[in-house]
């Protein structure tokens, strides 16, 4: 990677920590064991904005609860800490970086693209016995890369995206071509100096290439989703182009073509109800 | 927001998709929007005494096959430098079907 743009993100990433004081004091709660969740409740209420999306979340026919939740010490209860955690860090993530459009990347497209994977990665965790909110999560941040190099550079991001469309090449292999390095390198980056998961870093990466190196059934179902997502069409800019489907994925997986067709229905339905939710 | 048309129970016909939530008397929800009818749904709703419903337009034979179209091209477009790897004719071929599927009995609300 070219040295001035190795500074830029350095210096970016300092600047782009998506976590308010306020949402690091929680999420500090949170690892509380045994945690308190008055006191996490009460601290999520100090934020009206994240507390009304996670309301809006738990309501959702994804979580499948009978009762409408009015109180968020209720939310925290019914939809445990894990994934009270995971919907804080991806709230935050999305706040942070759905400013307008900077290089020509269409943010809000964007994240429809990343909130339709984090639910496909979710439906199929489910039906592959794997934690279905650490999917989510993943599935959420996978392309953070992205979001993070458009307003890092977005003069050599603008680049990137003309000469993808002028040699029709991957986003992947222009990215390396202009820059020398992927958006998932640069995810990784972030969420390990975001102190992030492991996990999570591992999957923004490798999403591209899940038999590269050891391969992670979280990896496997992120690459599938990533690639679900785009065949379904739930963003615009999903019809652009579909990445290559490693076929050593589904076996991993112990999916089948049956299997994928049967989820594809809930994984559409589904993914424009959160997206809804989350980019109201 | 999709186009909705009111019809009479006793003419609607099962894989048409339901617009509107149909409730009974009580308030009760019967079938949320987005079901697709059946021919038991149907009688179910005949026995609960309802007369119409919402249901999202059918679109004609032509209509159709110009839907159909339109899948294949933005699959074309999508799939093009794939040439003939096994593994994404098969991904292909199931997102054709699904599309399909979804395009004739949703009345072209997507897209």
């Amino acid at each position: 990677m070219d040295k001035n743009l190795e500074q830029k993100l350095k210096t970016c990433l300092h600047k782009a920590v998506p976590f308010s004081d306020a949402v690091q004091a929680i999420l500090k709660r949170l690892n509380d064991v045994p945690v308190d969740i008055n006191a996490v409740a009460e601290l999520l209420e100090c934020d009206p904005i994240l507390t009304s999306s996670l309301l809006r979340l738990a309501n959702s026919p994804f979580y499948g609860f009978s009762q409408k939740i009015t109180r968020v010490d209720h939310a925290v209860i019914l939809l445990g800490v894990h994934t009270v955690r995971q919907v804080v860090i991806a709230f935050s993530v999305v706040k942070r970086f759905s400013r307008p459009l900077v290089s020509g990347l269409d943010r809000n497209n964007l994240w429809r693209h990343c909130i339709g994977v984090a639910v496909a990665s979710k439906i199929l965790a489910r039906r592959c016995d794997i934690n279905e909110e650490d999917a989510f999560i993943a599935g959420m941040l996978h392309d953070i890369g992205k979001f993070i190099l458009d307003e890092c550079s977005p003069d050599v991001y603008r680049q990137v995206f003309s000469v993808r469309d002028e040699k029709a090449l991957t986003l992947h292999a222009a990215e390396q071509q202009v820059m020398g390095v992927s958006h998932g390198r640069v995810g990784a980056v972030a969420i390990r100096f975001w102190r992030l998961p492991e996990m999570l870093a591992d999957v923004a990466e490798k999403h591209h290439q899940p038999s590269a190196v050891e391969p992670k059934p979280l990896v496997d179902i992120v690459h599938l989703a990533n690639i679900l997502v785009q065949g379904l069409w739930i963003s615009p800019d999903d019809e652009l182009s579909i990445d290559p489907l490693d076929p050593e994925c589904l076996q991993r997986l112990r999916l089948d073509w049956p299997d994928i067709d049967a989820l594809l229905p809930e994984i559409e339905e589904m993914s424009h109800e959160i997206i809804a939710r989350f980019l109201h | 927001m999709i186009n909705t048309e009111q019809v009479l129970l006793q003419n609607a016909v099962a894989g048409q998709v339901v617009a509107q939530e149909v409730v009974d008397k009580s308030g009760s929800v019967l079938v949320a929007a987005g079901a697709v009818l059946t021919e038991r749904l149907i009688a179910q709703l005949q026995h609960r005494g309802i007369e119409s419903l919402a249901l999202q337009p059918r679109c004609s034979p032509e209509e159709q096959a110009a839907r159909r179209q339109d899948i294949e091209q933005r699959l074309d477009k999508q799939f093009s430098r794939h040439g003939t790897d096994a593994t994404m004719q098969h991904l292909r071929q199931v997102l054709t079907a699904y599309h399909g599927r979804a395009e004739t009995t949703s009345g072209g609300s997507r897209g």
